[in-house]
């Protein structure tokens, strides 16, 4: 990122301190969902009770930290038609959102729903949804611009951040520290023991086939798939998936943890027999679904009779150490943090044998330190236990520390394809 | 097909009953819509529909008719016990293996997405009418295509798990009725555990960006005159 980026940016400690911080300059219309069911219902209630039509007059352009989820509506073409009706662009010209759409690379997406967007294609709507708005917005804020943004899409946003520049729009872009950091992960940061470590399994995917769009799809809706070139290989762990944005990684890792439906052969192999793999979503906090800290526990035990808050407490003393005993943010108000909600969910998956833990973007919610030393931890714990470990990553930290690592690519999207396929994913060890 | 589930013509004019509970109409009008269902939306669609419908039905018949029982036994009513009250809780359960399909297969055939598109499409503005048809249905599809596939896609994730763990209890207890029937319990306490937290989840999920969405739906241009 260039430097006048980085000196318009607000960097924080932690993911609730970002997300307190964006939540005040959109007046406090998100409740927060991360701190439990409890407060997100007093926050839900206070912004109910305020009159919504004195926000009205204020014009803001924001992208929230999970793009998707400030976008208001249904499709590309309604999200920038709806700004370009603010902008009162739209009825000037007809052919208004097929020249934004041009401009950030989402011509063959407008109908589209934006469920079904990949990451890097709901950033470029994001941008251009404030792009538009910067011909009526007082300001911009952006909530963690940097961590979804891989290298290709980063002009997008650099030629966001010029447009609100030149236009002297005030600007908050508000990241997590180190989130904008290009740098492979050093021998300093990450604990040298582990970057000896390595444990052997296999990748299988035979007539791979995955429906694409959401699994409640209208039936009047043309069902399309994706599919994925057979692909065979011996890695070794801690193995790491890479690939720009809108590659089709999750796709890949919702696949092998079960979490879509498929057709084909998809594995993790390894030479005991073990359980499923298990998948720790780049948005842990949907993948909590607002269970508090005790319930995400469950009632899992290990082989060795271990419970989930020892495999968790172990793991953040892992944590602290390779963070060389600095202590983590303990529970705010109440409420556990980002960071130990993490550390539970991969406690859990890692209690039940799984064949394998595959982390989707491990750094999302964390600063660089953070995600680095909770990596190393997980590393160590799930090597221990003889468990893989599959990192899936648009960012350049991880190779230091990958033992092999596999890119994941796509062909061009080709609408009404060979038998209803849009695109071919392809992977390839590098 | 869907009219007579609103305004009961015909189906209640086939009153008489096969057991008690069990009406000709109802029971014609349920195995009719389902065909129906089952013939327009596919086999794929159709186990998902019916799964949905049998698990909320059931909760509410059996939660209902145990509530009575309850009452029964308590002596606060129905002096003349189960037999005042099954047959209605029996009417219930076909009643709603028949509305809720329904209403789910409407969901799937009825192009709301394409309403929003409509509305914005537009060179004179949206109406404050507009407006409000586009909140709800930024809300409804919302929940629909955003809510329940995210939420599915997490449970599909755990489910994995949990069905290879039974798997290996189900090796382990081969034969034994006592090994099975914790099994059986464990499936159920499971179950209901997860639609707890799917309504809790669902619920916030569906409301979260509400206000947000009303702020800039409410700033969309105005009619033109």
């Amino acid at each position: 990122m260039s430097d006048s980026v980085q000196l318009a940016t607000e960097y924080f400690t932690s993911y609730e301190q970002r997300e307190q911080a964006f939540r005040d300059s959109v007046f406090s219309l998100i409740p927060r969902k991360y701190s439990g069911p409890r407060l997100f219902w007093n926050d839900f209630t206070n912004v109910s009770l305020e009159d919504l039509a004195a926000f009205s007059g204020h014009r803001l352009a924001y992208i929230t930290s999970n793009p998707r989820d400030g976008l208001a509506f249904g499709t590309p073409w309604q999200v920038l038609r709806a700004a370009g009706l603010c902008a009162r662009d739209a009825n000037q010209s007809s052919g208004f959102v097929q020249n934004v759409a041009r401009e950030f690379d989402l011509v063959d997406l407008l109908d589209q729903p934006i469920r079904t967007l990949s990451g890097g294609e709901t950033v470029r709507l994001a941008l251009a949804k404030a792009s538009v708005a910067a011909a009526y917005a007082e300001r911009l804020i952006i909530a963690s611009p940097f961590s979804w943004l891989s290298r290709e899409n980063a002009h997008f946003f650099q030629r966001l951040f010029e447009c609100y520049r030149r236009s002297d729009h005030p600007l908050r872009l508000l990241a997590l520290q180190g989130e904008d950091s290009d740098k492979p992960v050093t021998r300093e940061e990450f604990p040298e023991s582990l970057l000896n470590d390595f444990i052997d399994f296999g990748l299988h995917l035979k007539n791979l086939q995955i429906p694409l769009g959401s699994s409640f799809n209208p039936i009047y809706s043309r069902r399309t798939h994706a599919g994925v070139a057979d692909f065979e290989a011996s890695l070794q762990s801690p193995c790491l998936m890479v690939g720009g944005n809108g590659r089709g990684k999750s796709l890949i890792a919702r696949i092998l943890a079960g979490a879509i439906s498929f057709k084909g052969q998809a594995a993790l192999t390894r030479a005991q027999k073990p359980g499923p793999p298990r998948l720790l979503f780049q948005d842990v906090i949907t993948q909590t679904l607002l269970r508090s800290f005790e319930s995400l526990a469950g009632s899992t035990r290990c082989d060795n009779g271990l419970e989930p808050h020892e495999i968790c407490r172990e793991l953040l003393t892992e944590f602290r150490a390779a963070r060389g005993g600095q202590d983590i943010q303990g529970p705010v108000a109440g409420f556990r943090s980002l960071l130990e909600v993490k550390a539970m969910l991969v406690a859990v998956r890692l209690c039940g044998r799984p064949g394998a833990i595959i982390l989707d973007e491990p750094d999302w919610g964390l600063t660089r330190t953070a995600a680095v030393a909770l990596v190393a931890a997980i590393v160590k714990v799930a090597h221990s236990c003889g468990i893989p470990i599959l990192l899936i990553s648009h960012k350049p930290w991880w190779r230091p520390i990958a033992k092999s690592v596999i890119r994941v690519d796509r062909t061009p999207k080709i609408l009404n394809g060979a038998g209803g396929s849009a695109f071919e994913i392809r992977l390839r060890c590098e | 097909m869907a009219v007579p589930s609103f305004a009961g013509y015909p189906v209640t004019l086939f009153e008489a009953e096969i057991l008690d509970g069990i009406a000709y109409g109802w029971t014609i009008y349920f195995l009719v819509i389902n065909f129906v269902i089952l013939i327009i939306t596919g086999k794929n669609f159709f186990p998902s529909v019916l799964t949905i419908a049998v698990l909320i039905a059931m909760p509410v018949v059996f939660v209902g008719a145990a509530i009575s029982y309850l009452i029964f036994l308590l002596g606060l009513g129905y002096p003349a016990g189960p037999a005042a009250y099954s047959a209605h809780y029996v009417s219930l359960c076909i009643t709603m293996l028949t509305v809720i399909p329904l209403a789910l297969s409407l969901v799937a055939i009825i192009p709301f997405q394409d309403f929003e598109q409509s509305m914005l499409n537009t060179t004179s503005g949206v109406s404050k009418i507009e407006k409000w048809a586009l909140m709800f249905l930024r809300v409804f599809n919302h929940i629909v295509f955003f809510v329940i596939p995210t939420i599915v896609e997490t449970m599909r994730e755990e489910a994995q798990y949990k069905k290879w763990v039974d798997s290996s209890v189900e090796a382990s207890s081969a034969g034994l009725l006592k090994g099975k029937l914790n099994l059986l319990v464990r499936r159920f306490t499971a179950l209901i555990k997860d639609m707890t937290q799917v309504g809790v989840e669902g619920i916030c999920a569906s409301i979260q960006y509400i206000p947000l969405w009303a702020v800039e739906i409410s700033q969309l241009p105005g009619r033109s005159k």
